[in-house]
């Protein structure tokens, strides 16, 4: 049999597309000759390999989604509001051209509110970049994150997406609550100062409350709401789906404004994300041995170089620097 | 005769019940493959693609309940790409999308050199980078068919190219992959 014909058998076979007629012939042929079971098997193992990878992409593109059909739903709960309300003037008043004028103006406002422009605020690492939205909110934006906001605030509540870290410094309005969405929860709030830390590519989702009051909302349960008081902060394990409530290290949670690093008996590995987002950097690590030694330290706007002597004399490793790459080993 | 397809009958019925869980499985499980694909058919990225599979999506959930669909659910979904696409060039009045055949390929001397195109990777490599080293083609081709499930025929019929290419080019992805695969991974 062709070589062709052959390969693409086997992958139909691995994808579960074959007959039994042709299982049958690829069975003959592997027990063939070891030569052809050896392909077979290097065939199989690539295939097996280039399963689809998670995709952060994607992730990003789903939240954006889910904004538009929110919004659109509250674009239809707004008009629904309105029915009976009309309804009640037709009854009450003859003045059938008013009514009209009425419900054409409502019409064009929440017509109006379909052309809000989101836009993008996008961190590279090493990079804070702090913004004033339209409604007053201050928010700053950490390393390597992406903020979603809109140009105006139409839907009944105020809509944000992020993907990363930031500090939110909430303007007041009970009318109009703030929600930020985040790949595995949104948070609910009226006024207040908090910390978001929800990368998509990090298991761990934090929010920190450091004033007045937030609702913490899964996204993987809608019954559920959890309510922080100020100093608390809830931690979400997407792996484990459990959610953690403790007190806030204000530190670990918003050093990254000031560029400060904590390590409190913290594995490097654990730590590699942050100095990683910090400095712009990637480290690597020899062996499981290394990456899991544990350090204490804390740095304060250190260059990398220093930082990294220090970890390296406190626990007795040593680092290579090429280009951004930052390879650490044992001493 | 398809997992595939029992599969995404359940999903469409989860989808008509509101499960939002199940249209962010179809979603994630399908957006990198139609955005690939969408790209290959504007023949540009300045983020007209993401737009255009969105709409797709948005309309897929705004349509939830009303939804029937008679071909698998990736091939459905490729179909409706191509459309919004074909839409979105006529409301542009420009032309229609380059055939993809005629796409530029790159020379098959430097897509055969792996051991000089692969060298600097080092400590990075995984085979999904090296599936990104394949011509455009044989890369969109290869993806439809192994993370997608689309069959030889309906990626042929997708594409508008014979199913003999759609054949040539998994045949060409899978030689590429397993021999640089086992260059990577064989004890040296």
């Amino acid at each position: 049999m062709e070589e062709q014909e052959i390969y693409l058998l086997i992958t139909r076979y691995l994808q579960k597309e074959t007959t039994t007629e042709e299982n049958e012939v690829l069975a003959d042929w592997i027990t063939d000759s070891a030569d052809h079971e050896q392909t077979f098997e290097e065939i199989k193992l690539t295939w097996q390999h280039t399963a689809q990878a998670k995709n952060e992409e994607s992730t990003i593109a789903l939240t954006r989604l889910k904004d538009r059909i929110n919004h659109q739903a509250d674009n239809i709960a707004k008009i629904k509001k309105l029915t009976p309300f009309k309804w009640n003037l037709v009854a009450a008043s003859i003045a059938v051209i008013g009514l009209l004028l009425v419900s054409l103006i409502y019409f064009l406002r929440s017509n109006n509110s379909v052309s809000v422009t989101y836009n993008l605020l996008k961190t590279r690492a090493g990079e804070i970049k702090n913004i004033t939205l339209i409604d007053g909110t201050k928010v700053s934006v950490g390393p390597k994150s992406i903020l979603r906001y809109p140009s105006a605030f139409n839907s009944a509540f105020r809509n944000v997406s992020l993907d990363g870290k930031a500090y939110f410094e909430v303007s007041k309005n009970t009318h109009q609550p703030f929600r930020v969405n985040t790949a595995d929860l949104s948070v609910k709030v009226l006024g207040t100062h908090f910390n978001v830390n929800a990368s998509k590519n990090q298991i761990l989702t934090t929010v920190s409350l450091l004033e007045g009051k937030v609702e913490v909302n899964l996204n993987s349960d809608n019954d559920d709401a959890y309510l922080l008081k100020p100093g608390q902060e809830l931690t979400f394990n997407r792996a484990n789906q459990r959610v953690f409530q403790h007190n806030v290290d204000s530190l670990t949670a918003l050093g990254w404004m000031t560029k400060t690093l904590n390590l409190s008996n913290d594995k490097l590995s654990d730590a590699a994300v942050n100095i990683e987002n910090m400095y712009g950097v990637k480290l690597i690590f020899a062996d499981q041995p290394t990456a899991d030694t544990r350090i204490y330290a804390q740095f304060k706007g250190d260059s990398i170089e220093d930082v990294l002597t220090i970890i390296c004399a406190s626990g007795n490793l040593e680092y290579r620097k090429q280009g951004n790459k930052i390879y650490i080993s044992a001493k | 005769m398809n997992i595939n397809q029992t599969g995404d009958f359940e999903l469409l019925k989860q989808l008509a019940n509101d499960d939002e869980k199940a249209f962010d499985q179809l979603f994630v499980s399908y957006y990198p493959g139609l955005i690939r694909f969408c790209k290959s058919l504007l023949n540009s990225s300045n983020g007209d693609a993401e737009d255009l599979v969105q709409d797709v999506f948005f309309k897929l959930w705004e349509s939830r309940k009303s939804l029937s669909v008679h071909t698998a659910l990736n091939s459905f979904l490729y179909t409706s790409v191509k459309n919004k696409v074909n839409d979105h060039f006529r409301k542009k009045k420009t032309k229609a999308f380059v055939p993809i055949d005629s796409i530029e390929e790159r020379s098959t001397d430097s897509f055969y050199a792996p051991d000089q195109q692969l060298m600097y990777k080092e400590l990075d490599w995984d085979i999904h980078q090296m599936i990104t080293l394949l011509p455009d083609r044989t890369e969109l081709v290869f993806r439809m068919n192994r993370h997608d499930h689309l069959s030889y025929e309906e990626i042929s019929n997708i594409l508008g190219i014979s199913i003999h290419s759609v054949k040539t080019h998994m045949y060409r992805a899978i030689k590429f992959l397993k021999e640089n695969f086992r260059y990577y991974n064989s004890p040296s």
